[in-house]
């Protein structure tokens, strides 16, 4: 945005001089000011006004789960009552009622409501041209609510994250941005419905670059951050600054308690690895069904979970003050152990029936449940210790993020900003490296990854992008035998240097950091007087290579020249090897990437 | 991007998201309400289950309080208060730990988990929390609540025999001169109880300086004159204490304690010898009929022949009889010594006479109950030169 000019006069000396001061009339007063407020002074590049776009997309998306949240708690007292142990005919009718309303309204009316948000948000990337129309957005909002309010085991974040996506995208449509924007919005969008759900902006961030963009560019990065930013601003002003979980002091009093996180990573790990393996099975065989068997499957699921409910109302819903129980030690381990499992089926249940809702609740409630059977056990072998019961249900909650998201920094990060807690890193770290190393050994496609393969959509797996190997200058280059003449070889004698070689051009270090490049033609082309150096006849640079560059920038570099110098990095006149293109192509074929990123793809479990 | 349309979607899309935060606003305000409404519902049904003493409703119930009111500090301290109650031991330290991590400096906080740790039997830590409570921030009378705690600290102490660091926490009271006449009154009760009959004495003076129409601070007034063998002034002030309340029996049984006393006393002050020695004969005399009725209350046989040779017991319930039976023999060897004529004749003897009746008084005291006035006399006689001696 630029300033208005202004009349300057210069004095005699060249400073500035006071603009001249004269009273204007209402005419002239009220023309400046529409000069003011014209279009053309508000014109502003495309990347300053994704910017600001980004803020309001946080500051709407913020409003939006705030309204969600809400919305979702005051279903759950109208429907499941104000206690937090429900009565048993409420626990039995609540979610199987609601399950048909949500079954009727899925179907016929937003069918892009079911599954998962955060592939519905890649496929918005990558797919649709950052396109989630209005009515998934309604329809996410509407059913998600009633099946995490009526006690399905499902929570709100994913939906969060696909309402502020999709407020994004109808956003970016309506300011009709350009393609290329239009497609990163969404994630802009992702990123605050997710910080607005979780009251947590570092995680939000670190998700949508983790899962959902895939990169970290300075562009998107910055429009990302301030919409989580804008969108944690407006969401703390609502439902305050609290934490979501507050846990009670800790401190690694000794470092055997890491074997204690060890053994949790491990549980964690093959917990993360049942669930996952679960949803496998279950989703697709629900699917396979007949069609008319989606009206009943929502229902049917909440019949189950109310069964269990009865005994066991903890696994209803998303279940955020049982882990604040959880972590106060209200439960002994068995029970703990026991709410680990059940929510891990009737998670599995909600979610493969087609139920809308989220996955991060019901990860984080099954974490809790181990981590803290875990630290309990542990309590009950070694009673003379002082097992911090709470500190274990957050690593835990830490670890089966990691395990069944595949997110590893993002689980990290989570815990400490959903806890406020940073002296706890060490064991996260631990455990979280643990169960992500088990979940990667015994399950290679990561759940959203499956879940879109599941759903026909051949999105990108991030993960698996990931561990694509980087090849770079070095896997390329090749020794530079004779293509190479030194910067203060006279002409003659570099002309009778190259005459009989085979080769068609050669590098030449020019002094200072500087290469350049001539053709043989050119050279033997050349005349000069007397022995001047070739360093003072060629004035064309040519870029050069460091062995560490991917072979993506050689290619950028490289252009029409037909071979680039790869020099030492401490020095630069140090020519290490040389590259061309056909050098690169040689270099992909030789790792087979095409075909082994093919076959990534074509992976369903 | 400079197009008009876009000037335009921009002004409407913030137009959107203020008209939505208003209704944000107001749809937020009332969930809120809602949920401090259900946050108080809940919070009453917790008091009114720990009035009825119900500590696991109520604690359910402020769960559920908390649930609605997450921040709401006092419901947490009300729910780690009630899981203390039913001993759920663990969970409450939890939440008392969340709390105590938000205000470190809270006195009620502090004082829960002082408790806690009492029953833990963590004798470190509720020491560290009960002085934290006493050095914390209280949100009301802030001074009476330092002084409830410091003295259930003392009590604590007392209950842990730790007699010195409970005279601490009771001589700091006492300098903190607590306001409230119950606290004096107790102050005095306590010090009496770990021996500070002087500061005891000190305590109930300062009170009586300022309501010299309080029983109770008569008799305690009484007590310490007694504990420090002042027999003329704690009849003094005993006859006080009934005088003001003829109804209070502790008064009068201390009045007739302390008229027995300097009655009976036989080591007092300024007797003749004459007076002297027919004190200690009378005291022995009250120590053998003392010894035969415990005897036969006791069901224990004094003139058995195996009396002369005891076996020793194993255990201290058989090894009473025994002390009983071997009182009365050394007793019946004593009798023709402890005459009158005898002690007058031997005033040597009057001290280890004395000491004969005062072994009667504390091996009965224990074992047989109801002792006559004077032989309760006999008794803080016997208390009193213990205390001398030591």
């Amino acid at each position: 945005m630029s300033l208005p000019d202004q009349p300057v006069t210069s004095t005699k000396d060249g400073t500035a001089a006071k603009p001249a001061v004269s009273t204007p009339t209402r005419r002239q007063y009220w023309s400046s000011l529409r000069a003011m407020l014209s279009p053309e002074r508000f014109s502003l590049r495309e990347e300053q006004f994704f910017l600001i776009i980004a803020v309001l997309i946080g500051a709407a998306s913020a409003l939006a789960v705030v309204c969600f949240r809400v919305t979702i708690d005051l279903l759950k007292i109208k429907l499941l009552g104000s206690g937090l142990h429900p009565s048993v005919p409420r626990v039995f009718l609540a979610p199987m009622i609601t399950g048909l309303v949500i079954a009727l309204l899925v179907v016929r009316l937003f069918p892009r409501a079911r599954g998962s948000g955060v592939n519905q948000t890649k496929a918005a990337l990558y797919i649709y041209d950052g396109n989630i129309p209005a009515k998934t957005v309604i329809g996410k909002f509407i059913t998600s609510a009633l099946a995490i309010g009526s006690g399905q085991s499902l929570g709100p974040e994913d939906p969060s994250l696909q309402i502020g996506a999709g407020l994004a995208s109808a956003l970016g449509r309506r300011l009709k941005l350009s393609r290329e924007k239009l497609r990163l919005i969404a994630p802009v969008g992702a990123a605050a419905g997710l910080t607005a759900a979780f009251n947590s902006p570092i995680t939000a961030v670190l998700f949508v670059i983790e899962e959902v963009i895939g990169r970290w560019t300075a562009g998107i990065l910055g429009a990302v951050v301030l919409a989580a930013i804008s969108s944690a601003v407006v969401e703390r002003w609502f439902l305050g600054d609290e934490p979501l979980f507050r846990v009670p002091a800790y401190h690694l009093e000794h470092a055997g308690e890491l074997g204690a996180y060890a053994s949790l990573g491990v549980i964690g790990g093959f917990a993360s690895l049942a669930f996952v393996k679960y949803i496998a099975y279950l989703r697709p065989r629900l699917r396979k069904l007949p069609p008319w068997t989606q009206y009943l499957q929502p229902a049917a699921a909440g019949l189950l979970i109310g069964l269990i409910g009865i005994k066991f109302p903890q696994v209803m819903g998303a279940g955020y003050s049982y882990i604040d129980q959880a972590m106060h030690e209200q439960y002994t381990w068995q029970i703990l152990a026991l709410l680990g499992a059940l929510k891990i089926v009737t998670t599995g249940l909600s979610f493969s029936s087609g139920t809308p809702g989220g996955l991060f609740a019901p990860t984080l409630f099954m974490g809790a449940m181990i981590g803290g059977a875990v630290g309990m056990f542990e309590r009950h072998l070694v009673p003379h210790l002082a097992i911090p019961v709470g500190a274990y249900a957050l690593v835990g909650m830490g670890t089966l993020f990691a395990g069944i998201l595949r997110a590893p920094m993002t689980s990290v990060f989570m815990i400490l900003e959903v806890s406020g807690n940073y002296t706890i890193i060490v064991p996260v770290i631990l455990s979280n490296a643990i169960a992500y190393f088990i979940s990667r050994t015994f399950q290679r496609t990561p759940i959203f990854d499956m879940l879109s393969r599941q759903d026909g959509l051949d999105l990108p797996s991030l993960e698996e992008e990931r561990e694509v190997p980087l090849l770079r200058v070095e896997d390329a280059m090749r020794p530079p035998i004779g293509q190479t003449l030194t910067g203060e070889m006279p002409l003659p004698d570099a002309q009778r240097r190259v005459q009989g070689s085979a080769q068609d051009f050669f590098v030449v270090p020019v002094g200072g950091d500087d290469w350049s490049g001539v053709t043989r033609a050119e050279l033997l082309d050349l005349v000069a007087n007397g022995d001047v150096p070739l360093s003072r006849i060629l004035d064309q640079n040519i870029p050069y290579l460091h062995p560490d560059h991917p072979l993506d920038t050689a290619l950028r570099l490289i252009g029409e020249w037909p071979i680039l110098p790869v020099v030492h990095r401490a020095n630069v006149q140090q020519l290490l090897g040389i590259l061309s293109v056909q050098d690169v192509v040689r270099a992909y074929r030789g790792a087979g990437l095409g075909e082994s990123h093919a076959a990534a793809v074509a992976v369903v479990p | 991007v400079g197009a008009r349309s876009t000037k335009v979607a921009v002004t409407v899309t913030l137009v959107i998201i203020l008209a939505g935060f208003a209704l944000t606003q107001s749809f937020v305000q009332f969930h809120r309400q809602a949920e401090l409404s259900l946050g108080r519902r809940w919070f009453d049904r917790g008091e009114q289950a720990m009035q009825a003493h119900m500590p696991g409703f109520a604690a359910e119930a402020y769960r559920t309080a908390l649930n609605y009111n997450r921040e709401n500090e006092f419901y947490r301290l009300r729910l780690a208060q009630a899981l203390l109650a039913e001993n759920r031991l663990p969970e409450a330290r939890a939440h008392l730990l969340s709390l105590w991590e938000q205000e470190p400096a809270d006195g009620e906080v502090n004082l829960t988990l002082a408790r806690l740790a009492v029953q833990q039997k963590n004798y470190k830590e509720s020491i560290r929390y009960y002085n934290n409570a006493i050095n914390g921030v209280w949100q009301s009378k802030p001074r009476e609540q330092r002084t409830a705690v410091r003295f259930e600290l003392a009590d604590y102490f007392t209950q842990l025999h730790n007699q010195s660091r409970a005279q601490a926490e009771l001589l700091s009271l006492l300098a903190d001169a607590p306001p409230d006449p119950a606290d004096q009154l107790r102050l005095g009760q306590m010090l009496l109880e770990v021996n500070e009959p002087t500061h005891a004495l000190q305590a109930y003076n300062s009170l009586l300086s300022k309501d010299d129409k309080d029983p109770q601070a008569w008799l305690g007034a009484s007590e310490a004159n007694l504990a420090l063998g002042k027999y003329a002034e704690a009849e003094h002030a005993s006859e006080k204490a009934v005088e003001i309340d003829p109804k209070l029996e502790a008064a009068r049984q201390q009045m007739e304690l302390t008229r027995e006393l300097l009655r009976i006393d036989p080591l007092a002050r300024r007797l003749s010898l004459a007076e002297r020695t027919s004190r200690v004969a009378k005291a022995f005399q009250l120590a053998m009929r003392r010894l035969s009725a415990c005897a036969e209350q006791k069901n224990i046989p004094l003139a058995s022949s195996d009396t002369t040779a005891p076996a020793f017991a194993a255990d201290e319930a058989a090894a009473a009889p025994n002390a009983v039976q071997l009182l009365y023999i050394s007793g019946l060897q004593k009798q023709a010594g402890a005459t009158e004529q005898a002690l007058r004749k031997n005033p040597d003897a009057l001290e280890s006479t004395m000491q004969y009746v005062f072994e009667v008084e504390r091996t009965t005291a224990p074992i047989c109950p109801g002792p006559s006035v004077a032989d309760r006399a006999l008794w803080r006689l016997a208390q009193q030169s213990s205390e001398t001696f030591r």
